[in-house]
């Protein structure tokens, strides 16, 4: 499915973009460290790469990592890949074609996964400490209607499920997990003798499961330092809910509880309303999200975020669901406060903080990520962080609190 | 205006200073924490209701249960993946037992082991698929109703006994059953010789000896069913379907003659069931013969059932191992070894006979249950009859149809061995009748042994065999003495009435008897079954409803603790038991003095107790039944006018007082004979000169009448009670003095001193008409007792 990704992203740059190589932009930055997880004896090497090629009408952002390791993993990921053309006189009235978000493409920035709009459209959280938001493949269109008041809407006809860090299920039904992956129960209990769970994921047709459309319509009006925005839309659910049958598979000479896990993406519909006022202090904007489908889903966010320094903005947030229970698996909505604070020092040295911390009962976790960046000379820095995980068992991070981290790197853009 | 651009600049390093002063300790604390422990789910077993409400529920309750364990083990095999879609494989089977998904409790290897084998056992080879577990559920419930009929068989009787709740449609049952369900264990044979460990399993550790005689039981039981089944089984593998169909072949092919089953199992009533008891009459052989001829049945090793009781360290019947010497003479077909399947179809005559004995017997419409001594039977047994007259079957028997049914069957039983021994058809069997009724007597009593092997296999301890513990107190040849004599005392052969004039005559000069003999006729040989039927029925009237404090002493390890009696005590219920059952003999010991006939002669018969102790066992009082029976049959037997007296008559040989002196005689010489009377010569001669000389005879015809041997001279009518007198005399004539003269005498057993100083007189002789023992239960009617005609 991947390289399906990099097909489109191959097909889509000989296509459409070679006219425009002339007057490109191309950012490209890579960062390569050493980490070690308190978990872990030995350090793992990453590796990333994170390139930006614009031009006036058409932007490719792809991100690339890989860390090695026997739990490492790798992924290449284009958040954003598309063709854009104006028509008529407005600049905000286009078509544009390709990968993209439409909400993210009509505020001309990217939508934080920190966010109610954001938060379930995550699609792909391989870096699970880092999430971020892709775009749906296919196109879309905005128009002003009148001075500050838009229209804008997409379809896509194909769908991408969510990438999450693997689970490493063998063929024996053996679980291998990535460092970072959700793990479900591996152990089931039944009158005193525990099993290990072998899990064998079974998925229908594949073209069943792609080809499946989504379509967004939403409006925005903006008055002076005010911005309201609506929308609704359809699509399959990025995170799969799991039809499981359960069974004992004996194998030789031991016994296996085998479930067997049919991953089902049911079709959403989701309407929301967000409110910001960009002229008070770090621009808050109030989001909340209602699914239509499901009455007792929603979200709801408080974002903002201020550049004090060119490049290094001040972000918080709060994220949480308007009727949290108890019974809920964990979330990152799970009554989500986060700060990400950046320092200068210097020229040279910069610090930046980030905390991300859910406070819901019985589900409190924190993630903090200290970060100092050193640069010795034009584009290259090196950087060390420090990683901290904490919570309860049954928590957000609190599942991943055994792997604390340290890590040494350099970072090398061009 | 305070610049928020400046204030948040400075915040961030604000917050990194607060928290490097604090945080030292925090992350300390938190770094490198344990994961959270591995998520585990539970799962719970739905609880399944007991199969005991299969068994013992209603019918719906049952029908539930089975389809509650049904869809447990049926989705089983959806929820387990073996190897193979829809099937376990035993190693799949011990991979599951191992892991303890299947719970097998505290013996779970024992269990494991059985469960293999119960699969071998039922033909499944090595796997078992859903699809067999289903048709096992199908077999279950389809024969539901069998099952619970097992059940209710096997195992309610401990409560209530078999006879109450069995009857033949339920042995059919069981019979169907039982072929039903080995007609599923498949086609494939098993060697005998692997049958052991496959079923050694399913027998607890603890049960020793049924696992030592696992291996003989078996073959046992395949030679058994060789011979039943002839060519329709294999004798030499187990095949299950083969004998499930050679069962349901038993069962169809005999099925028409259940009217024969319910009569012998005491379930058929002769009048409401008579047309169906008489449409079976003389099939019975005809049956045996179609399913035994042309089938190949192989003979049955007799030696099996000695290897199976060795094996359980249980001892055979007494005398079993003579079975061996009778089996060629009872049919040519048999040898010392072998049981000849064909020997089955002439004792099949034996239920004939019986049955159609039964029937004519029950012709009569004067028969009935209240009056059965009015029944028709084969032979006349009037002197018996007295004993068994209204006032016994009240008090010793009930009234049922099962006396009939009892003479019936003793006819039947002198007929068939009259016929197979008496070689020379002179309607007497030689002296080896002894042997041949000491067999009879222990197969009659075979159910002790029966017993005794379950007991033995359940590791209880086993009882010793009634029978032979009679053996023990008539000192080992007694009970063919007794028989000899119930042969001699108890049938009416009318030789009185037949004789000639020149006979009479002849007989007061000839010798009176040669040396006694076992010579017995049919009607001899039912009557030795008979008097063993009533002396057990006295044993347990006495040991029930008489004041016989019983303690129980632990004999030997493995038998059970032997039921004793202190002897003084039977001494003391002497004079009642007599009050009660033998009225003549009571009677005319009270007009004779107690003490000096009936307590002499009671105590002398009497067993001395167990050494080192004042003890007797309950069979001991056999013995006093054994001498009140013969001398009640004295006065039946000889007395031929009823008035009580034994005379003389001048002219006849067969007179009152000869057939008295022949009994009596024939009482010495086999009380001797049986060890319960000391040899004495004197005695010997004295006999022998009263059988041999024409004055001996005279002689002794005076003495019984006088009931002294020293007034031999005195002619005078005898009477029971100057019989008496004169036995207790010539058995202890210390002991007669010491009463006559007052003083108290030889009394080396307990209870012997009550014979003196008229204690029994004073203190146990009933004094109104009911006997102390009357006193613990329902006394008898008067008008009852008025029926009592002597």
């Amino acid at each position: 499915m991947r390289l399906g990704v990099l097909g489109v992203i191959l097909f889509s740059f000989v296509v459409f973009l070679k006219p425009t190589f002339a007057r490109a932009n191309f950012n490209n930055t890579l960062t390569s460290k050493a980490i070690s997880y308190a978990s872990e004896g030995s350090p793992t090497g990453y590796l990333e790469n994170r390139t930006v090629f614009q031009t006036q009408n058409f932007k490719l952002e792809s991100v690339f990592f890989f860390e090695s390791g026997p739990r490492g993993l790798w992924s290449l990921d284009a958040p954003e890949i598309r063709y854009q053309f104006n028509y008529g006189t407005l600049e905000k009235n286009s078509i544009w074609f390709g990968r993209g978000h439409p909400l993210a493409i009509n505020r001309g920035e990217s939508i934080s996964a920190f966010t109610a709009f954001g938060s379930d459209w995550t699609q792909n959280q391989v870096n699970a400490l880092h999430p971020f938001v892709d775009g749906w493949i296919g196109f879309g269109v905005q128009k002003e209607i009148f001075s500050g008041f838009e229209i804008f809407g997409a379809y896509s006809p194909l769908f991408i499920p969510t990438f999450s860090p693997g689970l490493g299920i063998n063929k024996r039904g053996e679980l291998n997990p990535s460092r970072f992956a959700r793990l479900p129960p591996t152990t089931v209990e039944t009158g005193g003798v525990l099993l290990p769970i072998r899990y064998q994921i079974q998925i229908d047709q594949l073209s069943e499961l792609l080809l499946q459309h989504s379509l967004f319509l939403g409006t925005a009006f903006t008055h002076t330092s005010w911005r309201a925005e609506a929308f609704a839309y359809t699509a399959p659910r990025t995170t799969p809910k799991t039809n499981t049958t359960a069974g004992l598979a004996i194998n030789e000479d031991t016994v296996n509880a085998k479930v067997q896990v049919k991953p089902l993406f049911p079709r959403e519909t989701w309407a929301g309303l967000s409110m910001q006022n960009t002229s008070l202090p770090f621009a808050p904007r109030l989001e909340f999200k209602q699914s239509l489908t499901e009455g007792e889903k929603n979200y709801v966010s408080l974002w903002g975020k201020k550049e004090l320094q060119k490049g290094q903005p001040i972000e918080i947030g709060l994220l949480t669901r308007l009727n949290q229970s108890p019974v809920d698996y964990p979330d990152l909505s799970d009554l989500l406060l986060m700060a990400k604070v950046p320092v200068s020092f210097t020229d040279s040295l910069k610090y930046s903080t980030i905390i991300e911390t859910t406070l819901q009962t019985a589900r409190k976790s924190f993630f903090w990520l200290n970060q100092v960046q050193y640069t010795f000379f034009q584009n290259f820095s090196a950087i060390a962080e420090v990683g901290i995980l904490g919570g309860e068992d049954t928590s957000f991070f609190g599942e991943w609190r055994a792997h604390d981290f340290i890590s040494l790197g350099a970072t090398w853009a061009w | 205006m305070v610049n928020t651009t400046r204030i948040f600049t400075k915040l961030p390093l604000m917050i990194i200073l607060a928290f490097g002063l604090t945080s030292c300790g925090w992350i300390q604390k938190n770094w490198g924490e344990k994961a959270p422990d591995q998520k585990q789910v539970s799962l719970k077993a739905s609880a399944l209701p007991s199969f005991e409400n299969f068994l013992k529920g209603s019918d719906a309750d049952a029908l539930f249960v089975l389809s509650e364990w049904e869809k447990m083990v049926t989705d089983a095999f959806g929820f387990i993946q073996g190897s193979k879609a829809g099937v376990l494989t035993l190693r799949e089977i011990d991979v599951l037992i191992k892991s303890g998904l299947v719970d097998l409790g505290p013996n779970s290897s024992e269990l494991h082991t059985q469960l293999k084998s119960a699969l071998r056992l039922l033909g499944f080879g090595s796997e078992i698929s859903a699809q067999d577990a289903r048709n096992l559920f199908q077999w279950v419930r389809t024969n539901r109703h069998r099952i619970r009929t097992l059940h209710r068989v096997a195992i309610e009787p401990s409560l209530r006994g078999y006879a109450e709740s069995v009857n033949v449609s339920d042995l059919e049952d069981l019979m169907l059953l039982v072929s039903s369900f080995t007609e599923r264990l498949g086609n494939t044979p098993v060697p005998v010789s692997e049958l052991e460990p496959l079923l050694q399993p399913w027998i607890p550790k603890d049960y020793v000896h049924a696992k030592k005689a696992l291996k003989p039981g078996i073959d046992l039981v395949v030679s058994f069913f060789a011979s039943l089944c002839g060519e329709r089984v294999d004798a030499q593998a187990w095949n299950g379907k083969r004998f499930g169909d050679c069962l349901t072949q038993f069962v169809g092919h005999f099925k028409e003659l259940s009217p024969y089953l319910e009569f012998v199992m005491g379930t058929a009533h002769p009048i409401r069931d008579r047309a169906s008891l008489k449409s079976v009459q003389g099939q019975l052989s005809v049956k045996m013969t179609q399913w035994i001829h042309g089938h190949h049945h192989p003979s049955f090793e007799i030696g099996r059932i000695r290897h199976f009781s060795e094996a359980l360290e249980l001892p055979l019947p007494p005398n079993f191992n003579k079975i061996s010497n009778w089996l060629p003479r009872l049919s040519t077909k048999n040898t010392p070894k072998l049981f000849h399947p064909e020997f089955g179809i002439e004792l099949s005559s034996i239920f004939e006979n019986w049955l159609s004995y039964f029937l004519s017997a029950t012709e009569n419409q004067t028969c009935t249950e209240d009056n059965w001594s009015q029944c028709s039977y084969q032979g006349s047994y009037s002197t018996l009859q007295a004993f068994y007259q209204p006032r016994y079957a009240k008090v010793v028997k009930n009234k049922t149809w099962g006396m009939v049914k009892s003479v019936s069957l003793y006819d039947s039983l002198g007929r068939f061995f009259l016929e197979k021994l008496d070689t020379d058809k002179d309607g007497f069997l030689d002296d080896e009748i002894r042997d041949l009724l000491d067999v009879l007597l222990k197969i009659v009593d075979s159910r002790q042994y029966l017993d005794n092997i379950v007991s033995r296999v359940l590791e209880k301890p086993i009882d010793d065999y009634s029978i032979e513990t009679s053996i023990e107190a008539l000192k080992l040849k007694g009970l063919s003495e007794l028989a000899a004599l119930a042969a001699e005392v108890f049938p009416d052969r009318k030789l009185g009435e037949n004789r000639t004039l020149k006979k009479k005559l002849r007989a007061l000069f000839d010798p009176s008897e040669k040396q006694i003999s076992y010579s017995m006729d049919a009607l001899g040989i039912s009557s030795v079954f008979f008097v063993y039927d009533l002396i057990s029925s006295l044993r347990n009237d006495y040991l029930t409803h008489y004041d016989l404090p019983q303690q129980q002493l632990v004999s030997r390890k493995g038998i059970v603790p032997v039921t004793q009696i202190h002897r003084k005590k039977i001494v003391e219920a002497l004079p009642s038991m007599l009050y009660d059952h033998f009225p003549n003999v009571f009677e005319e010991c009270v007009a004779w003095g107690f003490e000096r006939t009936c307590g002499t002669l009671f105590t002398e018969v009497l067993a001395s107790p167990i050494p080192g102790t004042p003890y007797l066992e309950p069979s001991d009082i056999d013995m006093i039944s054994v001498t009140a029976i013969f001398l009640e049959g004295l006065q039946n037997r000889c007395d031929y006018n009823g008035d009580g007296k034994f005379k003389t008559q001048l002219l006849d040989g067969f007179d009152e007082k000869h057939c008295v002196l022949k009994l009596a005689r024939a009482l010495l010489l086999r009380l001797m004979n049986a060890g319960i009377m000391d040899s004495d010569p004197k005695i010997d001669l004295i006999t022998r000169f009263v059988a041999n000389s024409w004055v001996g005879r005279q002689l002794g015809r005076n003495v019984i009448g006088t009931g002294s041997p020293l007034k031999f001279f005195l002619p005078k009518a005898a009477s029971l009670g100057s019989i008496i007198n004169l036995a207790a005399d010539l058995m202890d004539s210390d002991k007669t003095e010491a009463i006559e003269k007052g003083y108290i005498g030889p009394h080396a057993d307990p209870g012997d001193e009550l014979i003196y100083l008229n204690q029994m007189t004073q203190n146990f002789i009933p004094a109104a008409e009911l006997s102390k023992r009357l006193g613990t239960r329902q006394p008898l009617r008067s008008d009852q007792i008025e029926e009592v005609v002597y």
